[in-house]
């Protein structure tokens, strides 16, 4: 796979990617695949093949099944449209990951365990008790995951297919077509607002815990900082070259982010009931407790489905994190690359701050969020209210729901099953309470304006 | 000037970070924009930009 680095001469000057990213970056296939599913579901309709479609998305997840014989008569009666559907999603994720750079002798047989368990989630989701036994799909995949990978000998290789952050940021572009535009440029500010104070109080809490009560290095203390503040380990890799952080201090990044957002995605839905919190306000508290896009998805998704109402959950869930934190990153890159070259070690870094890092690190992703946001509102703003909901919801909608539904399985086993425990590192017990005091204020600063302050705004979501 | 992501000890491409990095796959990814051109110094064991300026012990690919 191309690096993009120019080679030829000692003293050659490598390059960033330039266009070579729209091919090689994660977050441009998520932008390609996500608007472009959007566009086959608009040109399925108009051509009146929306059944096509509606077939590609078939899953056993509405089923309320109650035997397994009524499970597997769906099964036969479907298999050769499970089988069409297997390819269609092998073919849209494989290509690209081959062009990335992925060993499709890898990618292939891990696709199909995970397409495998995939289909055993919807099933799952679809029996008519699983609600009663909370049986809620992001968290079985997730716990299923975990078993898989912590008691199997699950090998390294399968990591090629298990891909989270690809699946995640197609889902996310995906999500832009239940996404009104008028809803992120009203909703939007508020929540950029809400999550900045959250953001700025804890990375500061956390730095200044571990550099001034536990002597860490400011370095690591940095690193912690933005990844429980901003968005997790990919904060923690997007500041690490402008602090010149230690390989170690990522490895201690990647356990705490890692242990805390598995715990939060487990503990938050069921806080959230058992505090009765509306939706819309929960998600809004997971926007700004979750670290990572993918974990705080899982979460606001479960806590949406046990509300019944994931639609406001998620809603409120991806204003304050994508809208609120994660476009933010290469801010947060140049902010610390000036401290570390102006404060910390005056003129011994490697390179000045560069106010290109904010768009070479954005997350760009959120540019096909919001452009599938924005076409789904102009196009249905054609219709008239009847027939959107006769004709365009049940037939361009609901189909790109139920994929992205797909996608976010997909992810979610995903975190299982890459999740190996005995691959993270051991952190010490100062930089564990450094972090933990940070996930705590996190945590009650973000009850406090979601639920107390900002509670009668994001439950009108 | 020589720079980091010429040298024979820069770790850049996704598939060799996420190995050198164990978990940075679980809930992040080498190959996502937020990373940019950032790289792991192998002999140093910390992180640079394949545009920072190179130290004396710079060898060429």
């Amino acid at each position: 796979m191309s690096s993009g680095w120019d080679e030829s001469s000692e003293g050659a000057k490598p390059k960033h990617l330039g266009w070579k990213e729209l091919y090689l970056k994660e977050d441009w296939w998520a932008v390609w695949l996500g608007f472009g599913l959007m566009v086959l579901a608009i040109l399925f309709f108009r051509a009146g093949s929306s059944d096509m479609l509606k077939s590609l998305a078939i899953n056993p997840g509405g089923l309320k099944w109650a035997t397994f014989s009524q499970l597997a008569a769906h099964f036969s009666s479907n298999a050769q449209l499970y089988f069409y559907q297997f390819i269609f999603w092998l073919v849209l994720f494989g290509v690209p990951a081959a062009i990335m750079g992925a060993n499709m002798k890898e990618f292939v047989p891990a696709f199909v365990v995970l397409y495998v368990l995939s289909v055993i989630m919807f099933a799952i989701a679809g029996w008519v008790n699983a609600a009663q036994f909370n049986m809620e799909a992001p968290l079985v995949a997730l716990v299923l995951g975990l078993i898989i990978a912590n008691v199997f000998p699950l090998p390294k290789w399968m990591d090629s297919a298990f891909r989270v952050e690809y699946f995640i940021k197609t889902g996310i572009v995906l999500l832009g077509a239940t996404f009104p535009i008028t809803l992120v440029l009203v909703a939007g500010p508020v929540a950029i607002a809400q999550a900045t104070v959250i953001s700025l109080v804890t990375c500061l809490v956390i730095y200044f815990i571990g550099t001034r009560v536990f002597g860490l290095d400011k370095r690591l203390a940095a690193v912690m900082g933005v990844g429980g503040a901003v968005c997790g380990v990919s904060a923690s890799m997007a500041i690490a070259a402008s602090v010149n952080a230690k390989k170690e201090h990522l490895y201690t990044s990647v356990t705490l982010v890692v242990v805390w957002a598995l715990v939060m995605i487990l503990v938050l839905p069921f806080l959230s009931r058992a505090m009765g919190l509306n939706a819309g306000v929960a998600g809004a508290w997971i926007g700004t407790s979750e670290f990572a896009d993918a974990a705080g998805f899982a979460a606001a998704t479960t806590y949406g489905k046990m509300a019944g109402n994931e639609d406001a959950a998620i809603k409120a869930f991806t204003l304050m994190k994508v809208i609120g934190r994660d476009i933010w990153i290469g801010i947060w890159s140049l902010v610390f690359a000036a401290i570390a070259t102006f404060v910390w070690e005056k003129g011994q870094s490697g390179r000045a701050p560069d106010a290109r890092e904010i768009w070479w690190r954005f997350p760009k992703f959120v540019l096909g969020f919001f452009a599938a946001s924005l076409l789904i509102t102009v196009y249905t703003g054609s219709f008239p209210l009847a027939e959107f909901n006769s004709a365009v919801r049940p037939n361009v909608l609901l189909p790109l729901v139920s994929l992205r539904t797909w996608v976010f399985i997909f992810c979610f086993l995903s975190i299982g099953l890459t999740t190996r425990f005995r691959d993270l590192h051991a952190v010490s017990w100062k930089t564990f309470w450094t972090f933990t005091i940070g996930v705590a204020v996190n945590v009650v600063l973000g009850y406090i304006l979601s639920v107390l302050v900002f509670g009668s705004y994001w439950a009108a979501i | 000037m020589k720079q980091c992501g010429a040298c024979r000890f820069f770790i850049g491409t996704p598939d060799a970070l996420e190995r050198a990095i164990p978990g940075l796959n679980i809930l992040s990814s080498a190959y996502g924009s937020v990373r940019g051109n950032t790289g792991l110094c192998e002999r140093h064991e910390f992180f640079v930009t394949a545009i920072t300026a190179a130290c004396p012990e710079f060898a060429k690919q």
